[in-house]
């Protein structure tokens, strides 16, 4: 006999400390279906846009996220770029691809500690972020911050590099590639993980492509894209690197793309170490002028952010603040293969399977209202609003 | 003219209107034939939709169907515009295209626009229980 019951996870830290609800309908420990329920965290991100200046925006849609922060600015600023008609000198190219593959670096070696630990494998977690603190060393070291590095602007990027940073950087992704070889050797062989990740939260080919999924995500599962190679920005076109796909589908298969582009993002780095361009970073005209008297248009910009194909199109009337700023993040794309690879899943590998495609709620929940209207309220008057809310009483 | 435009509108005949930009492939289209275009588009290989973004233009509702024609090294995107109005509505892609089950709430919920057919209308993106116009419509309070 056969009883379905449904099973609400979340919204409080379902995974990951990010609020997302599910409601899985489980028959016994199988799931049988799902669904989910976005957005607990309105920040109004889009419409605070529009009434920005276009620079404002660059520092404004940064904080879309805490981790792919550079992934926003530059293809904002991307898009920006092709709206006012404006080169990007060679040398900022080249600094604006190392900040991004560190920043995957970063991103990567996040989620494999995450993944570690939601499948109660604490050692790799401890080593993963200890080793993640290398590249967020480098980034503090070339940029002044951790997560939020503020190195683009219209037209180039803010810093430069300089030998001292050049030399950190060389020797701390050799120490990395070290780590990384053994991650490499290790983690898809190594018995807990195999037990957890083999053949769970499997999702086909021809479904990842229906669903129109994006990055490392839909490259597990065999999809062969990356925006890096098929519409080059930044540096790209200059460096070699290859896309890391994997067949099989599964958690396995995410956890060894992931780790495979680490050792890609170290390699891109030694080549724009080696072969970065003496030059300018910026144009000389200030940076007011690159953003004045813009043309009436609409402008798309696409960029590989660490969870794949990030979008944003950006329309302009003329004025000096964007008429509406839209962003596709990855995270949304590859929601729909969660729900897929829920369906069947054992119960308890909820929390892996959500982990498997590095959700990010604040990217995802950006966009929103001011549920407050207008009102100031206090973290008491909050309190007693959730009791109202949810019928109960202190 | 390009080639992927010529086979789109050998395809789908006059669903496909006027050529809005050259640069990317940026084509007006009839909301109501949008499964002829689809077809088309099916037909020429394009499947993936990387996003759906919807615009007050102080008159309607514009909708723009980002594309992508995937090639490797050779990416191009193929951006369908359809006009709404107001209190109109367009057909779902999401029986076609699974992947825009999420964006066309999303659309639902910012500009308000009534996309007919889709399998699971609910909010996305705003709080169950908003209650207000859609806050991306242009004078939205």
């Amino acid at each position: 006999m056969t009883e379905e019951t449904t099973l609400p996870v979340g919204p409080q830290h379902p995974a990951l400390k990010e609020p997302a609800s599910f409601e899985l309908t489980v028959d016994g420990e199988e799931i049988v279906d799902a669904s989910l329920a976005l957005s607990h965290n309105h920040r109004g991100i889009e419409q605070a846009a529009l009434s920005k200046s276009y620079l404002e925006n660059i520092y404004l849609l940064e904080r879309i996220c805490g981790i792919c922060s550079h992934s926003h600015t530059t293809a904002f600023v991307r898009a920006v770029e092709d709206l006012a008609d404006v080169d990007v000198p060679p040398r900022a190219r080249y600094i604006r691809s190392l900040v991004g593959e560190l920043e995957r670096i970063h991103s990567h070696m996040l989620w494999l500690g995450v993944a570690g630990h939601e499948i109660g494998f604490e050692t790799l977690w401890q080593y993963a972020w200890r080793d993640r603190e290398i590249v967020l060393d480098l980034l503090e070291a070339l940029t002044g911050n951790r997560v939020h590095y503020a190195i683009n602007t219209v037209g180039g990027v803010r810093e430069d590099l300089n030998d001292e940073q050049r030399e950190a950087i060389c020797d701390g992704i050799a120490d990395l590639r070290e780590r990384m070889d053994f991650y490499a050797a290790t983690v898809p062989e190594e018995e807990t993980v195999r037990m957890r990740l083999a053949g769970v939260g499997t999702v086909s080919t021809e479904r990842t492509r229906e669903l129109c999924a994006v990055g490392p995500t839909a490259r597990a599962s065999g999809v062969d894209t990356d925006v890096r190679r098929d519409d080059p920005y930044a540096a790209y076109d200059e460096l070699d690197f290859e896309v890391v796909t994997d067949d099989r589908g599964d958690l396995l298969a995410r956890t060894v793309v992931r780790i495979r582009e680490i050792q890609q993002s170290i390699d891109l780095i030694e080549q724009v170490l080696d072969r970065i361009p003496e030059g300018s970073i910026a144009p000389d005209t200030p940076i007011q002028a690159r953003t004045a008297g813009l043309e009436e248009g609409i402008v798309t910009s696409r960029y590989e952010a660490p969870r794949g194909e990030l979008f944003h199109f950006v329309a302009s009337d003329g004025s000096d603040e964007p008429d509406r700023v839209h962003v596709r993040v990855p995270t949304l794309a590859n929601w729909p293969t969660v729900v897929e690879s829920l369906r069947g899943a054992n119960l308890a590998d909820t929390p892996i399977v959500v982990a498997g495609i590095d959700p990010c709620i604040s990217c995802t929940s950006r966009i929103g209202v001011d549920v407050a209207d207008g009102d100031d309220y206090t973290l008491d008057d909050l309190r007693e609003y959730a009791f109202e809310y949810y019928g109960g009483g202190p | 003219m390009s080639s992927l435009e010529t086979e789109l509108r050998e395809r789908a005949g006059d669903a496909i209107g006027r050529v809005v930009e050259e640069d990317r492939l940026r084509v007006a289209i009839d909301a109501d034939r949008i499964d002829d275009v689809l077809d088309a588009l099916a037909g020429a290989g394009v499947e993936h939709l990387t996003a759906i973004t919807g615009v007050d233009s102080g008159e309607a509702i514009v909708v723009h169907y980002h594309f992508l024609a995937r090639g490797t090294g050779d990416d191009r995107l193929v951006t369908l515009e359809a006009t709404v109005a107001y209190d109109g509505s367009i057909p779902t892609i999401t029986d076609r295209i699974p992947g825009a089950a999420l964006y066309e709430r999303e659309l639902m919920d910012m500009v308000g626009v009534r996309v007919d057919g889709h399998p699971n209308p609910e909010p996305l993106l705003l709080a169950d229980d908003y209650e207000g116009d859609p806050p991306l419509r242009e004078g939205s309070s």
